[in-house]
């Protein structure tokens, strides 16, 4: 056997491995900017998704008739009588289907419409008196990123 | 022996080829060498510099950007005091009145300091403010905690917004002087936190004394105390002068519909950061003081904040509006929003804009959620 005295090949894999290693960091570091923009993103449309969505329950408050509110949630209209053991909105089931009212038009971009509560506080008929406290969940380009925005307003005549 | 002779041949050709440069080579090669070297050499350095003025200024740029989400976060909270508004009506267990404990006057949601030449603030923030420092601790809840106005840097403006902290709902009703019932462990209070209870037609402020934890959740008790700070054994209503000894003030107490939250006050300024620039200079930072918490130095670089109130004549949409500095606002005036003004700066001197720092500024406006309808984030 005719013996290598040449060092070509380990110089090559010198190369080829600090060309791996700087292409590997690179691709690291686009893909944290990646994320990082992509998770900036999603919290701003899950924002504006809640603000909107907030923005538009406030606005029909007053047309939303008192006997609608239910204990156990009609919709996502919720009448507080009993004490929970947790919030509404910190609880899973108050965000499925039935559970929230869906925002009619949804934010382009999210992955989902926003959702609401309306938790009707206080009640008195003879001025018609009502505090209420919204919640709204916001998602962003995908589910993972939600945003809850509340508000409370009182309405009376 | 033919191979030899070759040999020997080639040696004495190879040594009549190395003769060796002549002297107007060699200059002309170190002169070209030069020229050379010396353009690589500044390409590089100008590289360098290009480089660290484009990190200089994207760090800068983050700051600012950082510093306005951080202001934003807590402007979004500022006056939400859960249903209670300040002008319903209030209660307030603690000794001192607003003036001792402006950590927890929650009359006010927002104001500010409008820092004048000369170290002067508009109105005096050391009438008003919690302070430490030199002269003591002034109005501030636990000690050392204040801020060191000496540190402040007067050039700029000093920015306070109020809010209250997560809430948790009540598990039982709350109306004389019994401990309050919280479900689960939704919000971390403490002991020395001073709450705020609150539905949308009352309030009661008071401090924790005592944090139990039960299978059900957890009873905040309020024993009375003789400090400032202190809950005292009857209560005075804000507005009025009246007192009451019950934590509710209608004789339904507090129902399901209340929640429970600490009341957070926010003080930004501008003082000197704790590090230094490459150069050894002195460095301005945002700092905040959150709560009975002592000051933080939040973002070094930013060198300077100036706040404009805009102010509504009432709180119709259709009313008229305006901005004002802290020390012009109008008596009884109904602050709406904010403009706040930061300059950010690079913390190192860059030798491509003259040994300074690189700055830019930005102004943003914010509606306080009142107004703006937003409500604020969980």
């Amino acid at each position: 056997m005719k013996r290598q005295g040449g060092m070509a090949l380990i110089l090559s894999l010198m190369v080829i491995t600090l060309l791996a290693t700087l292409g590997f960091a690179a691709v690291q570091q686009t893909t944290l900017g990646f994320l990082l923009s992509r998770n900036q993103i999603d919290f701003r449309i899950a924002t504006t998704s809640a603000q909107n969505g907030l923005s538009a329950q406030l606005s029909t408050l007053d047309i939303l008739p008192v006997a609608d509110f239910l204990p156990r949630g009609n919709n996502g209209l919720y009448r507080s009588e009993a004490y929970a053991v947790a919030p509404l909105w910190l609880q899973q089931s108050t965000w499925q289907v039935g559970g929230c009212r869906q925002v009619i038009y949804a934010l382009s971009g999210s992955a989902a419409p926003a959702c609401a509560i309306v938790e009707l506080l206080r009640y008195r008929a003879e001025n018609n008196y009502r505090a209420f406290r919204v919640t709204v969940r916001g998602v962003g380009a995908t589910n993972d990123s939600v945003v809850l925005l509340q508000s409370y307003a009182v309405l009376e005549d | 022996m033919a191979g030899r002779n070759a040999t020997v041949v080639i040696a004495v050709g190879a040594l009549v080829l190395s003769r060796g440069y002549t002297l107007i080579e060699v200059l002309l090669a170190l002169a070209l060498s030069l020229v050379l070297v010396s353009a690589i050499l500044s390409l590089i350095v100008s590289t360098q510099h290009g480089t660290a003025a484009v990190v200089a200024r994207t760090r800068a740029q983050e700051n600012l950007q950082l510093a306005f989400a951080l202001i934003e976060r807590v402007v979004q909270r500022s006056g939400s005091f859960a249903c209670a508004d300040p002008q319903r009506p209030l209660v307030g267990f603690l000794n001192g009145d607003w003036s001792q404990i402006p950590e927890y006057d929650i009359t006010r949601s927002v104001l500010g300091y409008d820092g004048r030449s000369g170290g002067q603030f508009v109105p005096d923030p050391t009438l008003t403010l919690p302070t430490s420092g030199v002269g003591g601790d002034q109005r501030v809840h636990k000690a050392g905690h204040g801020v060191d106005l000496k540190a402040v840097e007067s050039a700029a403006d000093i920015l306070v917004v109020r809010g209250t902290g997560p809430s948790a709902p009540l598990a039982a009703p709350a109306i004389g002087r019994e401990p309050i019932a919280l479900p689960g462990q939704i919000v971390d209070f403490a002991v020395n936190d001073v709450v705020l209870v609150s539905d949308c037609e009352q309030a009661a402020l008071v401090k924790i004394t005592g944090v139990t934890d039960t299978p059900s959740g957890l009873m905040l008790r309020w024993a009375q105390g003789p400090g400032t700070f202190d809950n005292a054994s009857v209560g005075w209503i804000h507005g009025d002068e009246g007192t009451s000894e019950s934590l509710a003030l209608l004789p339904r107490g507090f129902a399901v519909d209340a929640s429970v939250a600490t009341v957070i006050t926010s003080i930004f300024f501008l003082a000197p950061s704790l590090v230094r620039s490459r150069q050894g200079q002195m460095v301005r930072a945002l700092w905040l003081k959150s709560g009975s918490d002592p000051s933080v130095e939040m973002i070094a670089g930013i060198d300077d904040l100036q706040v404009w109130f805009l102010v509504a004549e009432d709180i119709s949409p259709a009313s008229r509006m305006g901005y004002f500095q802290a020390g012009q606002l109008p008596q009884d005036a109904v602050v709406v929003g904010l403009r706040i003004l930061l300059r950010s700066s690079s913390v190192d001197e860059l030798v491509e804009v003259g040994q300074r720092p690189v700055s830019m500024s930005a102004t943003r406006t914010f509606m306080l959620p009142r107004f703006g309808r937003w409500g604020h984030a969980l």
